[in-house]
């Protein structure tokens, strides 16, 4: 695939979009902060980037997750999705409320909240990528379902996805849950995106950066 | 530009970048009772202010800055905007903002609307709960189940206890563990009836399988004890089932059980065979009582009669008289003992019977009191008696026993009465009676109360241990209980002590007189015949010589004609040859036994009639209840008690006793002379050297005198229960007394 070499990002990169989406889970952590009063952190350690196939290696075909989507367009389209596995959602909500998770049903009230986690956490994420992009970005209203992160890829429309992915840790008080943000965008987005972190790089950077 | 906004069956309102409201619909003013009109162009925080708190500030102003969309689900606020049901609760709502770009002006460039969607989840919230709150009933019902199930297998397992079903159409067996632990199968095998029936012991499959189709014939329960095989050991099981039918009646399933009764069985046969050994040991114990009643009796009946015979026999010196006067004391203390020694023994062999019936509850107690006060007045203490109001003129119970009790308590509250009170009260509340005896005397360590009730067991010092068996409480208790009632005890060391007992009694209508017991009898010297002349012909049946002796003694003192007979065999031989008036029939005698010979007699028309006193020396009333059943008219034990043998010839026999001209007034009408000095000495230095014989010969020939001091029969009550050390006192103090009043 004539992606792939593209996809290669450098450690510089790497470690810019890591820190881009960690303030953008920073921010989201803020508002679930103030929103719930109780003490949230959201970091996500470790970025891929990857091909739509490779979700094989994250995602067997039989689980189904907990999935809260957004999409987005503009010059800058594409579609987060915040995963959960399903029996760590319910408790997500459960502790979010300051309650004893008493079962893992998720319940029409829980995919409510689970929603919203969903879009505060995308919001940041997304939300703070766009501002470093300066552009502008209409968001479609968030979206659950149950299923699994493949099926979503496999009917993606956009030609040429990749992904990134961020392995997320969030802890909310003593309780820890390990899920993913997922980015799809198409190759050329990837590439604009990667060119302006370059830039942000040198900007940022006391000496000028050999090319 | 949002008015057909207006259609939507949710709540929908429009914030510009600066929060004017900018739209509101219809059913927001429905809603919140806000109108349009007023809201239009102000800013919203002036009418919600929590929208401008730091849980929505922030999200919201993200909608007008950079269009992100923002969620307000109804789990984490509950709701956005405050709106009241009609029953005053607040609604659910679930809110999402999205952006619309603003219209493009010169400060409102890249600026977001931002515009609310409020949907009305209050119901759907309450149904999510009313779910959750099925669902968690559900699975608590299912946890209780698996719970139960879990439990059910451990009782199994405690009781030794397993189930079985089985289903007729299909023929499927399914045991639980514990069937299978039973049978001594590795649990989870597959099994079918004809596996159940291989397990059985060959001897009883017969049984099993008769059974088994028994019950499913007649519709009824399956319940049979049978062996099993369980690994070529035997061993044994109850099985139980019960089958439910289809309409037609066809079995359709059966749900049993199966115990293991092996050890049950074991310890079932051990109790039984403990049991018919303890009732082999009673009987035993039983016959050795009747044995030794006899043996202890019959040289005694020799002893006491011939005393009796002798008594009256006025050719003996005074000092025969005394000697003799003391054999017969001794005879009657001997008998005594035994009497109670056999009363306790027949009650804890469970042989003890009782025989109510009704009496005067005046003239009991009456006579029981006279015969108390005496016995007071000797020792110097006062002695009463109340019958409270409760109490029936009649009552319904063993009178013999009742005595037997009351004597009891009463000849030990006198006894160890030194100074004070006796006091006999008797009440009835509620079906019982209540006896009541309380005395001043020297009252029972607190330690000591609960060992009163032992046999031989009297309290104290070796001072007051003089008279008694040592029976006379065990008896009373053991009486007491026997009769359904029992004994309180209330006592403080030196103040005295209060037995209350309390025995079921029904007052009776009856008018049945009551024995009085005393004995008028005394001073019989003969009879005189009403249908004649001829003196009564008496034929004496026993194989003992001596006690035909005793019988005959007395007879022969009355005047009677008598004949002998030494067993049943000689006594038919006799009445066939000359027919007597009255036959007094032993009932142990070898050859022929007293009650096979009475039955004999009875078959003779002509001796139907004839009047046959049973005479015997046993211990228990089966005598006397056989001698009846047999045709005796009378029933004597031995020793034969002068006074009883009279009374059986004057029940059977047409006579009227002639008294003995000499006849000593009444005591109570003694004229109150007293002892003089000399006579008082010699009777101390008797009484002092323990010389009772010489005591009781002193005072009996100071009675024979015709004015004789009035202390003598008390006196001589005295010496003949033995207490000394009170005739002492009682001649020390008189003598006292004396000398103040010379």
């Amino acid at each position: 695939m004539g992606s792939l070499e593209i996809m290669r990002l450098s450690p510089e990169q790497l470690d810019t979009l890591t820190e881009l989406i960690n303030i953008g889970m920073g921010h989201a952590a803020a508002t679930l902060n103030q929103m719930v009063g109780a003490h949230v952190i959201l970091r996500a350690p470790n970025i891929k980037i990857l091909e739509p196939e490779e979700l094989e290696d994250y995602f067997s075909h039989e689980e189904h997750f907990s999935l809260v989507r957004m999409n987005f367009e503009g010059a800058f389209s594409g579609s987060a999705l915040l995963v959960f596995p399903m029996e760590s959602a319910s408790r997500v909500v459960d502790v979010l409320m300051g309650q004893n998770p008493e079962t893992p049903d998720l319940d029409m009230m829980r995919v409510g909240a689970l929603t919203e986690v969903g879009n505060i956490v995308l919001n940041g994420v997304v939300g703070n990528l766009s501002n470093i992009m300066k552009q502008p970005v209409r968001y479609a209203i968030p979206s659950y379902l149950e299923s699994n992160p493949r099926t979503i890829l496999f009917n993606e429309t956009q030609p040429e996805p990749v992904l990134i992915m961020a392995h997320t840790r969030m802890k909310i008080e003593e309780f820890r849950v390990e899920g993913h943000v997922i980015l799809i965008f198409q190759m050329k987005i990837l590439d604009s995106l990667l060119a302006i972190l370059d830039n942000l790089n040198a900007s940022f950077s006391p000496m000028p950066s050999d090319v | 530009m949002f008015e057909i906004l207006d259609y939507l069956p949710v709540g929908v309102f429009v914030l510009e970048p600066d929060w004017r409201v900018n739209f509101w619909n219809n059913r927001l003013e429905e809603w919140t009772g806000i109108s349009r009109k007023t809201l239009l162009g102000q800013p919203i925080y002036q009418y919600f202010p929590h929208l401008r708190e730091t849980a929505y500030r922030a999200r919201i102003q993200s909608v007008f800055e950079q269009g992100t969309p923002v969620i307000l689900s109804s789990h984490l606020h509950n709701h956005l905007l405050p709106v009241y049901l009609p029953d005053n609760t607040p609604q659910v709502q679930h809110t999402t903002v999205m952006p619309v770009p603003a219209p493009e002006t010169a400060n409102r460039r890249g600026l977001f609307y931002a515009l609310f969607t409020i949907e009305d989840v209050t119901e759907l919230t309450h149904r999510t709960h009313k779910y959750r709150e099925m669902r968690d009933k559900a699975r608590q019902a299912e946890q209780t189940l698996r719970k139960r199930e879990r439990q059910l297998r451990e009782a199994q397992g405690i009781a030794q206890v397993g189930s079985w079903y089985i289903n007729h159409l299909t023929h499927g067996l399914a045991w639980s563990d514990e069937t299978y632990r039973i049978f001594g199968i590795s649990p989870g095998k597959k099994l079918t009836f004809k596996d159940f029936v291989r397990c059985i012991h060959p001897e009883d499959r017969d049984k099993v399988i008769a059974a088994w189709r028994e019950a499913l014939g007649a519709h009824t329960y399956y319940d049979v004890k049978h062996r099993i095989l369980r690994a070529g050991e035997t061993r044994w099981i109850h099985g139980r089932a019960e089958t439910s039918y289809d309409a037609s009646g066809h079995p359709v399933e059966s749900l049993g059980t199966v115990q293991d009764i092996t050890l049950r069985n074991q310890v079932e046969e051990a109790l039984l065979r403990a049991r018919d050994e303890a009732e082999a040991a009673n009987r035993a114990k039983s016959a050795f009582i009747a044995n030794m009643s006899h043996e202890l009796r019959t040289p005694l009946n020799a002893v006491l009669g011939f005393a009796q015979i002798l008594v009256e026999d006025a050719s003996l010196n005074e000092h025969q008289q005394d000697l003799l006067r003391g054999i017969q004391r001794g005879g009657d203390y001997l008998l005594t003992l035994i009497n109670d020694i056999l009363d306790l023994a027949k009650i804890e062999a469970g042989r003890f019977e009782l025989f109510p019936r009704a009496w005067s509850t005046e003239s009991f107690f009456h006579g029981l009191s006279e015969m108390f006060r005496l016995r007071a007045a000797q020792k110097n203490i006062h002695f009463s008696y109340q019958i409270q109001d409760s109490l029936p003129p009649m009552l319904y119970l063993d009178d013999k026993r009742l005595r037997q009790i009351a004597m009891n308590l009463l000849g030990n509250a006198v006894k160890f009465t030194e100074q004070g009170s006796v006091v006999l009260s008797a009440s009835h509340e509620t079906g019982y009676l209540i006896m009541e005896i309380r005395d001043s005397g020297v009252g029972i360590p607190p330690e000591q109360l609960s060992q009163i009730f032992q046999p031989f067991h009297q309290v104290g010092t070796d001072y007051y241990k003089s008279q008694g068996t040592g029976l006379g409480l065990a008896i009373t208790h053991k009486l007491l209980t026997v009769m359904g009632g029992e004994l309180q005890v209330e006592s403080r060391p030196g103040w005295g002590s209060v037995f209350r007992a309390r025995i079921p009694a029904k007052a009776a209508k009856s008018s049945e007189q009551l024995e009085t017991g005393f004995d008028p009898n005394a001073s019989i010297r003969g009879y005189h015949r009403l249908d004649g002349d001829m003196p009564f012909h008496v034929l004496i049946v026993d194989d003992t010589e001596d006690n035909r002796k005793v019988m005959r003694g007395m007879l022969h003192h009355l005047g009677f004609v008598t004949e002998e007979a030494v067993d049943g065999r000689q006594c038919l031989e006799r009445v066939c040859a000359r027919p007597p008036d009255l036959v007094l029939m032993d009932l142990r005698m070898p050859v022929m036994n007293g009650l096979e010979a009475t039955r004999k007699l009875r078959q003779y028309p002509k001796f139907k009639t004839l009047p046959i006193i049973a005479v015997s020396a046993g211990a228990f009333n089966e005598d006397q209840v056989q001698s009846r059943n047999a045709g005796c008219d009378g029933y004597l034990t031995k020793p034969i008690k002068r006074h009883h043998l009279l009374a059986e010839l004057s029940r059977h026999l047409g006579l009227e006793w002639r008294h003995a001209p000499e006849d000593a007034p009444l005591e109570n009408e003694k004229p109150l002379t007293q002892l003089d000095p000399e006579q008082r000495k010699s009777l101390l230095e008797l009484a002092r050297n323990g010389d009772i014989g010489g005591v009781l010969g002193f005072l009996e020939k100071l009675r024979q005198q015709p004015d004789y001091p009035g202390e003598v029969p008390e006196l001589l009550d005295l010496a003949r229960h033995f207490h000394l050390r009170e005739l002492r006192a009682r001649l020390g103090e008189a003598r006292a007394n004396s000398a103040k009043n010379p």
